[in-house]
């Protein structure tokens, strides 16, 4: 589930609020009116501005996949905007809607990179004509899609998956548990020594907190934002409080950290010996350094929630054709793999077109167990429940 | 005739801009969030994203939370700043002329690195733990996710700030003041009570409503160092305006800046109030 | 009769850092003396005082008040108390709180406190002002609050440090003569610090001059401006003319032990009157003699009458003083 909210993913991950936007200018390569759009073609070139926001390791793969794209045709220039979170910055979301709302039209938001149940949320502020209905014809890439999109299909389209999974330290964990009951069994035998964090502030406690209430229901209630549902969320949240004292303590009282980064701190300083954590920020950080050597990742039985991150042609943007084509090209087989190479994203089109030497670094992930979770605005209302219920014992 | 008009009203000519820029910028923003949180969710009007926060049990819980931790933080940055600058005003040591030189410099260290640079010392796997088990001791201060470890935090921004003020308003007391007192036989204690103290109150009042408005609305440190629950305010505000509460968000941003309005009442008071001795001749 | 003394320092140093400061002061002050230590400025008056309040260590030398050595005592144990060259009155407090402060401190029930108020007030003509705050009162009766304030702490020896300094001049005259009748009601031991010649001799029992740190002289104010014993305090204390010789060393008078006569007279200094300046009952001639230097006299009216511009005269001195070079 990850279901972020606006900012709060801020992590890596993310899908939060990241946002594309393929600033052309004006119309579809056409002449030289001037617009709104605040960059001017190079070679005389139509700009694409393409907007996302999140952690450090969003915009590297941006770069290289606009490096790639720029190299690859002649017709457009792409350009990135990247809002780095946590810096205070407006939000895409916030600056996006707004420019919408003030009736703004022609602007540099050609493409904006979003999280996949953040679609509603922009649909509910923005207004139904927020995003163009995506025209499939333009993007012929689309046929290698294995991912859809849970919310709008028809107006965003994945570009790469995440998921959570269970990070652990091998010094001190053996036998990772393979399966959820297996999980709370552990959790309970070795108290303090497991964290997630609040759900509302980072999408790895999230899924944990969803699975753990989903888990005793159907299936198909994860990608529904079926308010009835609600109904059934007693038996999860017996388990979440059941669990509570086992936790991390902190002071002699169980805490629940704020955002991803603040459980796999943690995990780094040893403080907990597991924790749901998303799959890239894990990988990448244990690429960096800055996760020992001894934290490994494991996927449990059923697997914790991932979601797709999407891309979508604000209907305010300038040049649609241009939008048309970065988007094309973010399903090509060489900007699967920066993806996969830069930020151990999943790949949303067939493994069997991608860089091998580059899947077997996600082989932990259990690619095939890749649960979507999406609840839409529901998931909010999941989250609030968590928060008086579970985030209020002593 | 006509020139005389306009130098009337050039100097409002002048302002003109600055103005416009503030009547967008902050009185624009206040209304707008004020008019919405007397918006419902469900559409209509009324009090009830006020009621809300003052009836629901997490909320004035977070609301209580939040000003017992600014008022400790207010209570010691104070007092430190007060008797960190009294020392730096009346002690010549080489340590107080060092401590001169460097106690602005937290200012200076980036809110978010300061944060997370505090963290990595003090979080019970941090460096004084590890310093401590060199010791043979496991030395765990339990000062993270709790109001300990903001306070703490806070102290670190705003003790520099505090004592800043504090300084200047000592400055102004001129040494035969208080060599006057010593030679009247005046021990230290006395000094303090009867002489820096009346002198220079209405600066401490000032130097606490600042840093009370200043910590009020803090996000930053909490965010990163407190527990889930409770909230400081301006996380709860935050977690409202996430979840999509856009009135209740406004609601409570209402009421935060009447909690600064009202420190900021006691500023205005502490100016206004002009003492019998400061009246002078008249 | 033997005279007791009430304050003695001996050998005492203080120096700055800046290698300023005083060395070798020995000074014996007696009971109910009024002593003033007058100089220019940076000479060093003003360290000495501060050593004796207490607020200044000192490097060398003792300091005895009664015979007791108060030189590690803080300035809240040392039986001074001491008058600032600013007014500095306790703003924040009425001219009663100012004058109750030091002895609340000494445990002084209330309503002795009340009639010692009282009697400090009128001492310094400034009844009724009990309520005032001190920014509501003008300097001079600011710094009357300020001596009353002193006096109230029966010390044994009052210090006083440029007290009169920022009062303008009338002001400064009438202060002067109250300060002098007080101490001379009460008897009370003074150190006097002042850079002007004038309030040190209408004042002082006995004057310490001082130059650079070192003690130039001490004596009565008729001792110093009869006999300077240095070339500096012949210069500083009252006018003097300096004439210098061929062999390099001067010959001082003062302006009124010269005598002027008309033409030359045999054996007699004689130059050319160039200016007469009548200064009220005295008038002022200066004459210009060989080497163009110039001799200031004073000569009584009826004298200078008869005297004009360009008249050659003679000059005859009653009392000279010889310095070396």
């Amino acid at each position: 589930m990850k279901n972020c909210k606006i900012v709060s993913c801020g992590k890596k991950t993310a899908v939060m609020a990241l946002a594309v936007s393929v600033g052309a200018m004006l119309m579809t390569g056409c002449s030289t009116s001037a617009s709104a759009s605040g960059s001017t073609a190079s070679a005389g070139k139509p700009v694409v501005t393409v907007w996302a926001g999140g952690s450090d390791n969003v915009r590297v793969q941006f770069e290289k996949q606009i490096q790639q794209f720029n190299a690859s045709q002649d017709q457009y220039t792409a350009e990135l905007q990247f809002i780095t979170s946590g810096t205070g910055a407006q939000g895409l979301f916030e600056r996006v809607v707004a420019a919408k709302k003030a009736g703004q039209t022609d602007t540099d938001y050609d493409v904006i990179e979003l999280g996949g149940d953040e679609v509603t949320k922009y649909v509910d502020e923005g207004g139904e004509d927020f995003f163009v209905p995506l025209d499939k014809s333009k993007i012929p890439n689309i046929d290698t899609l294995q991912v859809e999109s849970t919310f709008r299909n028809d107006l965003v389209m994945p570009y790469r998956g995440t998921t959570v999974v269970l990070a652990y330290n091998s010094e001190t964990v053996e036998n990772p548990p393979e399966t959820a009951e297996e999980l709370y069994q552990w959790i309970k035998e070795h108290p303090g020594r497991f964290a997630y964090n609040t759900p509302s502030s980072g999408g790895a406690g999230g899924s944990f907190v969803t699975t753990s209430i989903y888990n005793f229901m159907d299936e198909s209630a994860l990608t529904s934002s079926d308010p009835a549902n609600k109904e059934q969320w007693g038996q999860g949240f017996e388990l979440l409080k059941e669990l509570h004292p086992y936790m991390y303590k902190s002071s002699g009282k169980v805490v629940y950290p704020n955002k991803n980064q603040g459980t796999l701190d943690l995990l780094a300083n040893k403080e907990v010996d597991m924790i749901p954590a998303w799959a890239d920020m894990a990988i990448t950080q244990m690429k960096q350094g800055t996760l020992p050597e001894s934290i490994k990742i494991t996927q449990i039985d059923p697997s914790f929630t991932g979601s797709p991150v999407v891309l979508g042609i604000p209907s305010i943007g300038s040049d649609q054709d241009g939008a048309y084509a970065f988007l094309n090209y973010m399903l090509t087989p060489e900007a699967q793999n920066i993806a996969l190479d830069s930020m151990a994203a999943i790949p949303v089109i067939d493994f069997g077109l991608l860089d091998q030497e580059l899947t077997k670094t996600i082989e932990d992930l259990k690619i095939e167990e890749f649960r979507i979770g999406s609840l839409g605005n529901l998931g909010t209302e999941l989250y609030e429940e968590w928060d008086s219920q579970i985030g209020t014992l002593e | 005739m006509r020139q005389k008009t306009l130098g009337k009203l050039f100097p409002y000519l002048l302002i003109l801009p600055s103005l416009i820029i503030l009547a967008g910028v902050v009185f624009y923003p206040i209304a707008a969030s004020l008019l919405r949180s007397f918006q419902l969710e469900e559409g209509g009007w009324g009090l009830d994203n006020y009621i809300y926060f003052f009836t629901d049990p997490i909320q004035r819980r977070n609301i209580l939370y939040t000003l017992q931790i600014v008022i400790v933080t207010v209570v010691l940055a104070i007092g430190i700043s007060y008797f960190l600058a009294i020392y730096l005003r009346f002690s010549n040591s080489w340590a107080s002329r060092m401590i001169g030189r460097l106690y602005l410099l937290p200012r200076f260290i980036p809110g978010l690195v300061a944060v997370n640079g505090m963290i990595t010392v003090i979080r019970d796997s941090g460096l004084i733990n590890r310093i401590s088990r060199l010791l043979g001791m496991n030395l765990q201060l339990g000062l993270m996710y709790n109001g300990k470890g903001i306070v703490l935090m806070n102290l670190w921004f705003n003790i520099p700030f505090a004592t800043m003020l504090m300084a200047a308003a000592l400055s102004k007391i001129p040494d035969s003041t208080i060599e006057a007192a010593r030679d009247a036989g005046a021990e230290r204690f006395r000094i303090l009570r009867q002489m820096i103290l009346p002198l220079t109150y209405r600066d401490l009042f000032v130097a606490a409503t600042f840093v009370f408005m200043s910590n009020i609305s803090s996000f930053t440190t909490p965010y990163l160092m407190d527990g889930n629950n409770p909230q400081m305010m301006g996380i709860s505000l935050y977690t409202q305006f996430n979840n999509g509460h856009y009135e209740k968000a406004a609601a409570l941003s209402v009421i935060m800046f009447l909690f600064s309005v009202l420190s900021a009442a006691v500023y205005v008071y502490t100016n206004m109030k002009e003492n019998e001795w400061e009246k002078g001749n008249g | 009769m033997e005279r007791k003394v009430k304050l003695q320092i001996t050998g005492m140093e203080k120096k700055y850092k800046n290698g300023d400061g005083v060395e070798n002061i020995n000074i014996d002050v007696y009971e109910g003396e009024f002593v003033t230590m007058l100089g220019p400025s940076g000479c060093g008056k003003s360290t000495i005082l501060r050593t004796l309040g207490g607020f200044l260590d000192i490097d060398k030398g003792d300091i005895l008040i009664d015979g007791e050595s108060v030189k590690d005592l803080p300035p809240e144990k040392r039986p001074t108390a001491m008058v600032f060259q600013s007014y500095n009155l306790w703003p924040h407090m009425t001219v009663y709180e100012n004058l109750a402060f030091g002895l609340e401190i000494k445990k002084v029930p209330k309503n002795e406190i009340k009639s010692e108020v009282e009697r400090g007030l009128k001492l310094v003509n400034m009844t009724g002002y009990e309520k005032k705050y001190p920014g509501q009162l003008s300097g001079g009766q600011q710094q009357r609050i300020a001596i009353a304030r002193a006096l109230l702490l029966k010390p044994s020896v009052l210090l006083l440090d440029e007290p009169f300094s920022a009062l303008d001049a009338k002001i400064r005259a009438q202060m002067r003569e109250e300060l002098k009748r007080i101490q001379e009601e009460l008897n009370i031991t003074v150190v006097f610090v002042t850079h002007d010649q004038e309030e040190a001799m209408a004042l002082s029992h006995r004057i310490v001059v001082m130059n650079k740190g070192f003690i130039e002289q001490i004596g009565t104010p008729t001792e110093i401006y009869d006999h300077p014993a240095t070339r500096f305090v012949a210069s500083f204390i009252g006018e003097m003319n300096f004439l210098t010789k061929q062999d390099g060393s001067s010959v001082a008078v003062r302006p009124e032990d010269v005598t002027i006569t008309r033409g030359e007279v045999q054996g007699q200094l004689s130059g050319d009157v160039r200016t007469i300046m009548v200064l009220g009952h005295f008038v002022e001639v200066n004459v210009e003699v060989e080497n163009r230097q110039v001799i200031k006299t004073y000569v009584a009216r009826n004298v200078a009458d008869q005297l004009h511009m360009k008249d050659r005269v003679s000059l005859s001195f009653a009392k000279t003083f010889q310095y070396c070079a």
